[in-house]
């Protein structure tokens, strides 16, 4: 990007050489002019803000692959996501696969789906990046990710009724026997909940690329004890990131708060009790007033017996 | 020239994107979490996601059918606000021994319900218990009573629980009698006293869960941010703490999170002694405070940046008053 | 035909009831200047909102909820003092009986318009009838107060209905204008004394002063748990529903000598209302001051010995900010009408009706005293800087509409004078037909 600005900064030494042959006066009067344009521009090269790109993948559960980019521009102390810009998305080949502008949180989405073929280089990494053009406020940039492509398994067995979370990750190869195992890579294990995941797992792959952990016993579930259960590789140098999901009723069925019946003094109905004795007490006293309004009614209707 | 994707991004950042991800992992999954939590956004904005296909063509999906759909404020009426979101039970955890009382809670909490700048939903004090234990900045907001004596003492139901245990308050009701103020002994709520000169936004209708614009003559008080929870996002003050002091989650799920740190909540109070405040009182709060002990900073670090009235307003507390006496 | 015709008792009373005089006139003008004020104080606060008033977040109720409480106080003192002296048929009690009645009414229409100037919105008070809840004690109070407007209301036309009567019949012979004619017609629902008519009354003014005692002890009871039942320290006292109580017939036994005192000197009654009445009253006075202050100490007692951190900080607010009030109600408020009342040399019309008017004040500042600091003294301490949220100071508005409360209470007084006798004469008659001793019974 740099080399267009390269070319305008030679023109102006051409431009310095002409003024040599022009003749000394004119030529002090367009250098002026030269070096105050190259000192707007200059003061125009300033303004221009850098944003920030961020760039993830992640290979979901499914097997389809996420990529992620978000572009914000840090302000003031806060970040503002940048709406509505054009990102480059280059996978494994020079040439853009495809431009997808960010949305109002400032992201663009690209899914691969599952069994998509990808280019691989030689030592097997296939080059992912993605770029922003840059406009007349914001610079250009761009990120990339080398990955590989692995595989992610879990099951959940109960092994000596203990609740066992077995993760296994490996190479795509020809079949699982000659499969080649992800040895020593960091994987953690978490239980979905309602604003984030609850780790309960966490180490690497042994040599045969399995991870084991347990399951806490008394982990609440959602109603009938349903849990989600994540498997993931995190922030790998090579595979980026790989998850995998499963529902199990592993949990502890959960019971709920009160149901509309419950009757308190904070509820909407009143207790039954207070009810009841409100009403005897409003019952008792307007009853007595109906009776004595009975009397009066009964002494003006006596007057008028007299009267006749 | 391939640059490596720059590792410094902060932790925090890539959890904020991954918890993100990992809760829209499959469409199905997706979809049915959010039924546990009572709603699906129906998302009529028509946002599309572009997939490589495995014939190496690109099409276009729906990207609510991937979970990546801008999620939507939905509009809870009247009605509907008085029952709770389903099968959640809130509570909210707050760590005393990080707070240094940057304010931010208070920044966020007047921003999101448009609050005039006087107006507190969520307070902090300075505290000391007595004159030789230690002092602490104590956040508090709105507690969310199990036993709320507010509610109690509401002549026309104005105020009530929903089953998810947040109290709201329904200020289209609210006749102004302040008697729930009176019955708080937190004093958790604030009055209107005069017109907040809001304009109420032409375009949305009231609802309890959000509670703005502010009425005048009515009560208005920390509700928990129930229209973020919908969206599976923390209330605004925990989002907002730099420190991460606010922890918050559902007590039935017996997880809490303050979107860095998700622990579970029964093995944070047996570790830490969680406590209640004044809780002989009988009111049952569902917000529960985790001890000052070894403090991240020192008190004093509470006063950096204040403004000065603001800072006048510890001046009576007798930890300022002795430091002041000190040679 | 048993009309009365004692045109003795009549003449006496005829002046009471004729075409408003010069000073009647101006006095009520004055009064109604005093109301007109309090409007310009209502109209400030409905254009300016709650702002204009004292109060703020942590004592959200003040001088509004104050008078709220005095004023049906005095009102149910009223009830009570007239039933029980209805039901016991002490002698004495008959000039001063209608007074009474009187008070019951007038105050219990003034008390609950203070709530509406409290209220944020007062145009939703309907709520109040459309979304009851029944577990708030605010809703008690509701129920209660229209109760016990609708009972007082009854047994004070029950009261009156002789007089009514009487005053029909005598209507030609007291040159009263048509209107005034038509209006006792209609208001004495054809009574003329007979024997079966009679009974009728008597039964039903029987049954109406013993529920009047009973729903006037409940009614300010209820009022008295809006407070005790909430957490706030000074509030949450298991003596307040009878507290409140005695201290309600405390100052509506003072308000009873004092409205004697005035109606006495402005329409010539001291062959009615003679200083035995005022001792007589008086020595209730003492009895009831006895009781209040009683409770005040033991209320007081308890909390300042007992070692609650909440209970000490509000003491020494009392003693600290609030110290002369505290004494002027609690301990001159009780003791000035004590040794006024105790020593016979003491005991003038006077001095009573002095001793009275001290009461009146004392009770008022006692109500102040019981809402106002326990506000000031929340559990989570008040870490504000501006001066108007730390303290309450009742503003212009607030005392305007106070002032409009009392004006309407003697305006109101003032018109009823008017159409009625301020003294029950049938009942007076009575007395006279049964050839009763001419002097007054004492205790």
């Amino acid at each position: 990007m740099i080399k267009w600005e390269h070319f305008k900064l030679t023109s102006e030494v051409h431009y310095m050489k002409r003024l040599l042959q022009i003749g000394f006066f004119k030529g002090t009067i367009l250098a002026l002019f030269v070096s105050s344009s190259v000192f707007v521009f200059a003061q125009e090269l300033a303004v221009k803000e850098s944003p920030t790109l961020d760039f993830t993948y992640l290979k979901k559960s499914d097997g389809s692959k996420l990529l992620t980019v978000t572009l914000t521009i840090f302000r003031n102390r806060i970040t503002y996501p940048i709406a509505g810009s054009n990102i480059t998305f280059s996978l494994g080949t020079d040439t853009s696969t495809t431009v997808i502008p960010t949305n109002s949180d400032g992201k663009a989405y690209l899914i691969i789906q599952p069994g998509a073929l990808l280019p691989v280089n030689e030592e097997g990494y296939t080059q992912c990046m993605a770029g922003f053009g840059g406009n007349d406020t914001l610079e250009a940039t761009e990120s990339a990710i080398a990955l590989k492509d692995a595989i992610l398994k879990m099951s959940l067995d109960l092994i000596d009724s203990v609740k066992t979370v077995i993760v296994w990750a490996f190479l795509p190869g020809t079949g699982n026997n000659d499969s080649i195992p992800l040895a020593g890579e960091s994987v953690s294990v978490y239980v979905d909940r309602m604003f984030s995941a609850l780790k309960i797992g966490e180490g690497s792959f042994d040599d045969l690329g399995r991870f084991t952990c347990e399951f806490p016993a008394d982990l609440p579930g959602v109603a009938d004890g349903t849990v989600q259960i994540i498997a993931r590789i995190e922030e790998n140098e090579q595979y980026a990131n790989i998850e995998t999901v499963q529902k199990y009723p592993w949990g502890v069925p959960s019971m709920h708060g009160p149901t509309g019946s419950h009757r308190a003094l904070w509820t909407e109905i009143a207790p039954m009790w207070m009810i009841v004795t409100l009403t005897i007490l409003l019952l008792g006293v307007w009853g007595h007033y109906i009776y004595v309004i009975i009397q009066l009614i009964l002494i003006r209707r006596e007057s008028k017996k007299l009267k006749l | 020239m391939a640059k490596k994707k720059e590792r410094e991004s902060s932790r925090r950042n890539f959890l904020k994107l991954g918890l993100g991800l990992g809760a829209a992992s499959v469409a199905g999954v997706m979809s049915e979490k959010l039924m546990d939590a009572g709603e699906v956004p129906s998302n009529g904005s028509g946002e599309k996601v572009k997939v490589l296909t495995t014939n190496g063509k690109l099409i276009e999906i729906d990207a609510e059918q991937v979970g990546l759909a801008k999620k939507k404020d939905v509009y809870i009426s009247r009605e509907e606000a008085r029952k709770g979101i389903p099968n959640r039970k809130f509570v909210m955890v707050i760590d005393l021994a990080k707070c240094k009382n940057a304010r931010k809670c208070i920044e966020a909490c007047q921003e999101g319900h448009q609050l005039p700048k006087e107006h507190e939903w969520m307070k902090v004090y300075l505290m000391q218990d007595s004159a030789d234990a230690a002092p602490y900045w104590f956040p508090k907001p709105c507690f969310h009573c199990d036993n709320p004596l507010c509610a109690s003492v509401c002549p026309v139901g104005a105020t009530y629980k929903r089953s998810d245990g947040i109290v709201l308050v329904d200020t289209e009701r609210c006749i102004g009698c302040k008697f729930c103020m009176t019955g708080c002994p937190y004093s958790a709520r604030v009055f209107h006293w005069k017109d907040p000169e809001v304009k109420a936004d032409p375009d949305s209708q009231y609802s309890p869960e959000m509670n703005i614009p502010p009425k005048e003559g009515t009560v208005g008080k920390c509700v928990f941010c129930p229209d973020k929870l919908r969206k599976g996002e923390l209330p605004r003050c925990a989002e907002a703490c730099p420190m991460g002091v606010i922890y918050f989650g559902d007590i039935i799920e017996d997880v809490v999170t303050n979107g860095t740190e998700t622990v579970r909540f029964s093995d944070l109070m047996r570790e830490r002694a969680g406590y209640r405040y004044l809780e002989n009182l009988g009111t049952e709060p569902s917000v529960y405070y985790l001890p000052p002990v070894a403090r991240l900073f020192p008190v004093e670090r509470g006063y950096d940046g204040l403004e000065s009235d603001i800072k006048e307003r510890y001046n009576n507390e007798p930890f300022v008053i002795s430091k002041e006496n000190k040679p | 035909m048993n009309s009365y015709s004692s045109e003795g008792l009549l003449t006496d009373f005829a002046p009471q009831l004729a075409r408003p005089g010069r000073t009647w006139t101006s006095w009520f003008v004055f009064f109604l200047l005093l109301f007109a004020f309090g409007m310009v104080g209502l109209y400030t606060q409905l254009t300016g909102g709650h702002i204009v008033t004292g109060m703020r977040d942590n004592v959200v109720w003040g001088i509004y909820i104050v008078n709220f409480i005095f004023f049906m106080g005095v009102s149910y003192a009223g009830a009570l003092i007239s039933g029980v002296m209805h039901l016991l048929k002490t002698s004495w009690r008959k000039p001063v009986i209608r007074i009474t009645e009187l008070i019951t009414v007038v105050s219990l229409m003034i008390g609950p318009v203070f709530i509406l100037f409290c209220v944020g919105r007062f145009e939703r008070i309907p709520y109040l009838i459309m979304y009851p809840r029944i577990q708030s004690p605010i809703m008690w109070d509701v129920i209660a107060i229209s109760t016990d407007l609708v009972g007082c209301f009854i047994f004070l036309y029950l009261s009156f209905l002789e007089d009514m009567a009487l005053l029909r019949d005598n209507a030609t012979a007291l040159k009263m204008p048509q209107w005034r004619q038509k209006l006792y017609k209609f208001l004495a629902m054809g009574y003329t004394g007979d024997p079966v008519q009679r009974k009728l009354l008597y039964t039903s003014r029987n049954i109406m002063a013993a529920m009047i005692i009973a729903i006037a002890i409940i009614v300010y009871s209820v009022l008295a748990w809006i407070f005790g039942v909430t957490l706030q320290p000074g509030w949450h006292s298991t003596i307040f529903g009878p507290y409140f109580v005695i201290a309600a017939v405390f100052s509506g036994t003072g308000v009873l000598i004092l409205l004697m005192w005035v109606f006495r000197r402005i329409y010539h009654l001291e062959n009615y209302i003679k200083r035995q009445h005022f001792v007589n009253v008086g020595v209730l006075l003492f009895i009831v001051g006895a009781f209040y202050g009683y409770f005040t100490f033991s209320d007081y007692l308890t909390k300042w010995y007992g070692s609650v951190r909440m209970d000490k900080l509000l003491i020494d607010k009392l003693f600290r900010d609030y110290y002369w009030l505290f004494i002027f109600s609690n301990y001159v408020g009780v003791l000035l009408p004590m040794i006024i009342i105790a020593f016979p040399r003491l005991r003038t019309i006077n001095n009573i009706t002095f001793g009275a008017l001290i009461t009146i004040l004392a009770l008022w500042v006692n109500r102040y005293l019981i809402v106002v600091p326990t506000l000031e003294t929340p559990y989570l301490p008040i870490q504000d800087t501006r001066l108007d949220w730390i303290r309450y100071s009742g503003t212009w508005v607030e005392w305007s509409l106070t002032l409009a409360g009392i004006a309407v209470f003697c305006m109101l007084f003032m018109i009823a004078s008017k159409l009625v006798p301020i003294i029950a004469v049938s009942e007076m008659m009575e007395k006279e037909e049964n050839k009763n001793n001419d002097q007054v019974g004492t205790f």
